[in-house]
């Protein structure tokens, strides 16, 4: 990663799954020092502080006394930084730099299936869990095009899990696809 | 205690400078249901606020409010990812006076609703109406409501959410509710 990790305490992605909700997608600490927090219980709660609520009025920063935390949306995703204490005005550019770089560091590894997938929803995923995935899919198509890597990341899947979906929804009529940027196919829902 | 009376004339001037409230509390109506059922844009026609054709999950809930000839209603819209229902719902739910359980209607969604009736059913006090609501009528393949409630086992009413005119009747199946609920609370006939 292209920045000084003395810069950060640490970096936690948060993502989305449209079934389960926020689940920590990957964190690392970069400084041993610095205050011990329970990612899996803090940062549920810190989803729903950013995210929460109003969705035109959302906070770019929270400060802890011990430590601050920067967050960065990217779709239904969250990228967070965990910084010492300190004046934010003048680094807020830097910050988003680095958390964009994550993210797209993310989404290679992630379109590469290098991710590791033990939470995948195929792990334990029932016909149930596939037909309420596929519903869910069509109402997020309903008057909108979404890409395939987009609809994988709301659903914690794989290239090819959310590929044999789309397949089976389109067999069905219920989605057809719109257009291709590049490698990327989009989807929209049949009216 | 502090009588009225010993209280300093600037204190008592202060106090009954603060409207009285006069009027019934307001009713807490919870919105519950899996993802994309429909719950969100059921909570904006009952405010009567612009409908959206597009899905987006609510973050934990939304709270909002709205009045019906008289009636102060406020409504509190649940996420419908199972973190949040774990976290959230056992949080906010209590102290509603009717929880409406939304389906869209499908056969395997009616399925998944009926298993969180039954998470919901542990979470609040017996006096809590609970309803549910088979949304998306107007789309094929639907479930009749009569059949969701053979289903799930409580009152179930027909609904298409995404269309304004259906404002009167969701609004008017609240009056009715919480009149039963009154009726009920004071022993009288209904």
């Amino acid at each position: 990663m292209n920045f000084s990790e003395n810069e950060l305490i640490g970096a936690a992605l948060i993502g989305f799954d449209m079934i389960e909700g926020p689940y920590i997608k990957w964190h690392r600490r970069f400084y041993e020092k610095g205050p011990e927090i329970d990612m899996e219980n803090f940062l549920m709660n810190f989803y729903l502080s950013f995210r929460g609520g109003d969705e035109e009025l959302q906070p770019l920063a929270i400060l802890y006394p011990e430590f601050y935390i920067v967050a960065f949306p990217h779709g239904l995703e969250l990228c967070c930084l965990f910084l010492y204490p300190g004046d934010l005005s003048n680094q807020m550019w830097r910050l988003n730099q680095i958390a964009t770089e994550l993210i797209v560091q993310m989404e290679s590894m992630e379109n590469d299936d290098e991710l590791p997938t033990q939470s995948s929803v195929a792990d334990n995923a029932s016909d149930m869990d596939y037909d309420e995935i596929k519903r869910i899919v069509v109402n997020l198509l309903h008057d909108q095009e979404i890409s395939t890597p987009e609809l994988r990341r709301y659903f914690k899947m794989t290239n090819s899990e959310i590929w044999r979906i789309m397949s089976q929804l389109e067999e069905s009529r219920a989605v057809v696809r719109t257009e291709k940027r590049g490698r990327t196919q989009f989807w929209t829902a049949v009216q | 205690m502090i009588k009225n009376s010993q209280l300093p004339n600037q204190c008592t001037s202060f106090y009954s400078s603060i409207p009285r409230k006069n009027h019934a509390p307001p009713a807490k109506i919870s919105i519950i249901g899996t993802p994309a059922v429909g719950k969100t844009t059921l909570t904006k026609l009952m405010r009567g606020q612009q409908l959206s054709m597009k899905y987006s999950p609510t973050m934990g809930f939304n709270l909002g409010k709205t009045n019906f000839k008289g009636q102060n209603i406020r409504i509190w819209d649940f996420g419908g990812q199972k973190a949040y229902l774990r976290q959230q719902l056992s949080k906010y739910v209590h102290g509603s006076d009717i929880i409406f359980i939304v389906t869209d209607s499908t056969p395997k969604n009616v399925l998944t609703t009926r298993e969180l009736l039954e998470h919901s059913r542990n979470l609040v006090e017996e006096s809590c109406e609970i309803v549910a609501i088979a949304n998306k009528q107007d789309l094929p393949g639907h479930m009749s409501p009569k059949r969701v409630e053979d289903v799930l086992q409580i009152p179930t009413f027909p609904m298409v959410a995404i269309d304004p005119e259906n404002r009167e009747h969701m609004l008017g199946l609240i009056t009715t509710l919480m009149n039963h609920i009154q009726a009920r609370k004071t022993g009288g006939d209904y």
